[in-house]
């Protein structure tokens, strides 16, 4: 069950994202998949995700993650060089695959709790942890503080690409998905359940624990005379 | 998390089969493996166009599944609220929700075998086989069905589906979303029944052809 004692301002800010999907980034996204060969979104996406390692590399340690830092380190040494500056995945070409890591599965690895969940405006849902391990994988990120002499405004106009250009290629990858999402009985509580065990996956590192993987589910005929 | 909701619209429609009782579980195991090989099957064979198909598909699935236990399932509570008239409306417009569900569901595993790794009894009565299924695009499947015994006889009631770590039972999230309807709307039947008309209209016109 998922902690939610804000559903009622939940539920308006899920309503306002859903309008500014409908009306906004939707549309954006449509045109700018009309506009970029998939190969280019490709190359963007991976370009992107490269950006991500140092921050994933820190987490991986910070959570004691000896050998999965090693191959957030290596897949960022070998694309950012044979996958020319990153913008191909050579390393998951050769089978090296990537993962992702944030400062808010940090946190839950080392048990802090998650605290109520949430819905902000154009974020979507977090929780009080995952939102202060947002800020602090910001502050981690080398890109954050670099500085460039001659143009002191283009640090500046690479983050707001990036997180244009990130949001647009995540809205085109995510089109199928929500459209089922908003194809379900009640968009609101799937979203809630899904992002709230994909999370306690995520944490767990994609690993299942079987020994507890079957205690909670309910008696089938619970609601039968 | 492709496919994921998907995957979750399957949930209600859970299979659940039946045939003569046995304790042991290489019999769980092998009947989930019989069952379930035999509906993926149904789904590839090339002769057959879309309606046969879904016509074959449906029979197939009617032998062995209680929709009506199954629609119990998934509104809880309000199988015990709803009027005889509105649980028979409900049952009939759920019934052709699932079989719609699934046939498009399963139809990314048809004419691939289903592989049992193990199976976990939670009672004498409720057990879990795993399996592994190859999907047409090549990759594994790690696919659990939860078996009970009941007078007698094996009955499916509910399927999950593993997803990078995240074991999501269908029945389980289309209950979860169905209450959260009905608590919604005062216990409409009629909200309800008007939903899940939408979503197999939905459904429909996705079909393969």
């Amino acid at each position: 069950m998922v902690n939610d004692p804000y559903e009622g301002f939940n539920r308006q800010m899920f309503a306002f994202n859903n309008e500014v999907d409908k009306y906004a980034l939707g549309p954006a996204a449509s045109a700018y998949e009309t506009v970029t060969p998939r190969f280019a979104r490709d190359r963007i996406g991976d370009f992107l995700q490269n950006l991500k390692s140092p921050v994933i590399f820190v987490n991986d340690l910070l959570q004691g993650e000896g050998d999965r830092a090693g191959t957030t380190l290596g897949r960022f040494m070998v694309n950012t060089t044979f996958g020319i500056a990153g913008l191909w995945d050579v390393a998951e070409y050769n089978g090296i695959e990537g993962h992702n890591e944030d400062f808010g599965q940090t946190l839950a690895v080392w048990g802090v709790d998650s605290g109520p969940y949430l819905v902000l405006p154009l974020m979507g849902p977090t929780t009080p942890r995952d939102l202060f391990g947002t800020g602090v994988d910001r502050a981690m990120d080398p890109l954050t503080w670099t500085e460039f002499d001659n143009n002191p405004d283009l640090d500046d106009h690479i983050a707001i690409g990036r997180a244009v250009l990130g949001g647009l290629n995540a809205r085109v990858a995510l089109d199928d998905q929500i459209k089922q999402l908003n194809a379900q009985p009640e968009p609101y509580v799937a979203l809630r359940r899904i992002y709230s065990s994909q999370r306690q996956a995520a944490i767990r590192n994609g690993r299942l624990n079987e020994e507890e993987a079957y205690e909670d589910l309910p008696d089938f005929d619970e609601f039968e005379d | 998390m492709t496919h994921l909701f998907r995957h979750l619209a399957v949930a209600g429609a859970v299979v659940m089969m039946t045939v003569p009782s046995a304790f042991a579980d290489a019999k769980t195991e092998a009947y989930v493996q019989k069952n379930a090989s035999e509906v993926l099957a149904s789904l590839n064979d090339p002769s057959l166009n879309a309606e046969e198909r879904t016509e074959k598909f449906n029979a197939y699935m009617d032998e062995f599944t209680d929709m009506t236990a199954v629609s119990n399932f998934a509104i809880g509570k309000y199988a015990r609220r709803f009027t005889d008239d509105e649980l028979a409306r409900y049952r009939k417009v759920f019934r052709e929700y699932a079989l719609a569900v699934y046939e498009n569901e399963l139809d990314d595993y048809r004419g691939e075998a289903v592989v049992v790794k193990d199976s976990v009894d939670r009672s004498p009565t409720d057990s879990i086989v795993n399996t592994v299924i190859k999907r047409q695009d090549g990759k594994d499947m790690d696919v659990r069905w939860r078996v009970l015994t009941r007078d007698g006889k094996y009955q499916v009631v509910d399927v999950a589906l593993n997803l990078d770590g995240n074991l999501i039972w269908l029945a389980i999230e289309q209950r979860a979303q169905f209450l959260a309807l009905l608590d919604r709307t005062n216990g409409s039947a009629d909200a309800l029944i008007d939903k899940i008309e939408d979503m197999k209209k939905n459904l429909e016109s996705k079909k393969r052809s």
